[in-house]
């Protein structure tokens, strides 16, 4: 995964994900959306098996950076959880 | 090049230039062309 | 988050996921689909075909044969190998195919030079061959993932549906809805009373509220219950599928983290 910052300023960031699909950036979106601070985020393919996605993230203020580290994290540990609980249920 | 009379079976040389294409033995049209000894690389889709 | 085992076979497990997101349980849908690397045949080498099929037609067929490892950690993809992608041990395993008629050539047939490389179901038909014909191939395997080739694809069937709710309210006994069920999710107990026995086969097609004259039944999904069934091709256990599913999103979650990191 390579990651290509194309816009970036106090409270808005776009990124170009390259080779990365709905797998994982729908997710990020999802986790974005939860949080207070972010005003939008989301993601578009220009076209689909040709382009790499565009993230479009704006917050009300904040470091949009480190709010993507943070939504990061969050899905880490919720694979973490996930992985536990899963090898619970199998026993 | 070589090529394979299919009523005959025999393998055929095609004189292009005198006798177009036709099997010199029994004069049959129709010939198979020969598969090379080449290795075909392909990918395997 | 609470995981509950459903039903769980060699090849495909069910199981129930409560307290995520759909974006989550989609994650691990897509991720088992086309981000689990796996091994297939990726080029072939025709020496002889003799066979009825065209030399495409065997290769595509050869393609297809999902092959499993005894630890298919020693290989890497072509892209992350060591070799820049030109070729070596570490990302390729070799196989040579003779057969020679009258024989129907089977996927057993197929033999990698590494004995822990094996196909995963025997007995599949590559090709019939007739007295006298030949077929000689010779190529390699390599390891890659779904969203390169579907032959590369670990988890062949993987879905999910939300948890559906059943609730029975004002019921009048005409046992309507337990006929229309296509897929006996209701019954009627002694009493005559709708019960619902069988509801993880419920698939929210909601045609008994439309069957029900006095509105006594609602179906509803449960927003984040989702029930999961990941089904393999052979190559690896759906057990296992799953955790390397998993580990595969948290480990590009870790990068997006670690990336930010390093841009801030």
């Amino acid at each position: 995964m390579d990651l290509k910052i194309i816009k970036k300023d106090e409270e808005e960031l776009h990124m170009e994900f390259e080779g990365e699909s709905h797998t994982l950036l729908n997710l990020l979106r999802t986790e974005l959306l939860k949080d207070e601070r972010v005003m939008y985020a989301t993601y578009d393919t220009k076209f689909t098996i040709m382009d790499n996605p565009i993230f479009k993230l704006r917050t009300r203020g904040e470091d949009p950076l480190e709010i993507m580290k943070q939504a990061a994290s969050r899905i880490t540990a919720q694979c973490d959880e996930f992985l536990q609980c899963y090898n619970a249920a199998l026993g | 090049m070589a090529y394979r009379c299919t009523r005959c079976k025999r393998t055929v040389e095609v004189d292009y230039e005198y006798s177009g294409i036709r099997c010199p033995y029994c004069g049959h049209r129709i010939l198979m062309k020969e598969r090379p000894t080449t290795v075909k690389k392909m990918k395997a889709v | 988050m609470k995981v509950e085992l459903i039903e769980l076979r060699e090849d495909r497990i069910r199981f129930l996921l409560t307290g995520a997101t759909a974006a989550f349980a989609n994650g691990i849908r897509r991720a088992c689909m086309s981000e689990v690397p796996t091994l297939a045949i990726d080029e072939i080498r025709l020496y002889d075909n003799t066979s009825v099929l065209f030399d495409e037609q065997i290769s595509l067929r050869l393609g297809l044969i999902p092959l499993t490892a005894e630890d298919l950690d020693v290989y890497s993809s072509p892209e992350d190998c060591i070799c820049e992608g030109a070729g070596c041990p570490g990302c390729r395993v070799d196989f040579i195919l003779t057969a020679e008629g009258p024989k129907m050539v089977y996927s057993q047939d197929v033999v990698f030079t590494d004995p822990g490389v094996k196909v995963a179901f025997e007995g599949i038909p590559v090709v019939v061959l007739g007295e006298g014909e030949k077929l000689v191939v010779e190529g390699y395997a390599t390891k890659r993932t779904g969203s390169a080739h579907s032959k590369w694809q670990s988890g062949t069937t993987c879905g999910y549906k939300n948890l559906p709710r059943i609730d029975i309210g004002d019921c009048q006994k005409c046992g309507k809805c337990v006929k229309v069920c296509p897929r006996d999710v209701l019954a009627l107990d002694e009493g005559d009373r709708v019960r619902v026995v069988n509801l993880l086969a419920c698939s929210l097609c909601k045609l008994c509220i439309d069957e029900c004259d006095y509105q006594a039944i609602t179906v509803t999904p449960v927003p984040d219950s989702f029930v999961l069934t990941i089904e393999g091709d052979g190559s690896i256990k759906a057990k296992d599928l799953v955790v390397k599913a998993a580990e595969e999103i948290r480990h590009r979650a870790e990068m997006i983290g670690e990336k930010m990191a390093d841009l801030s």
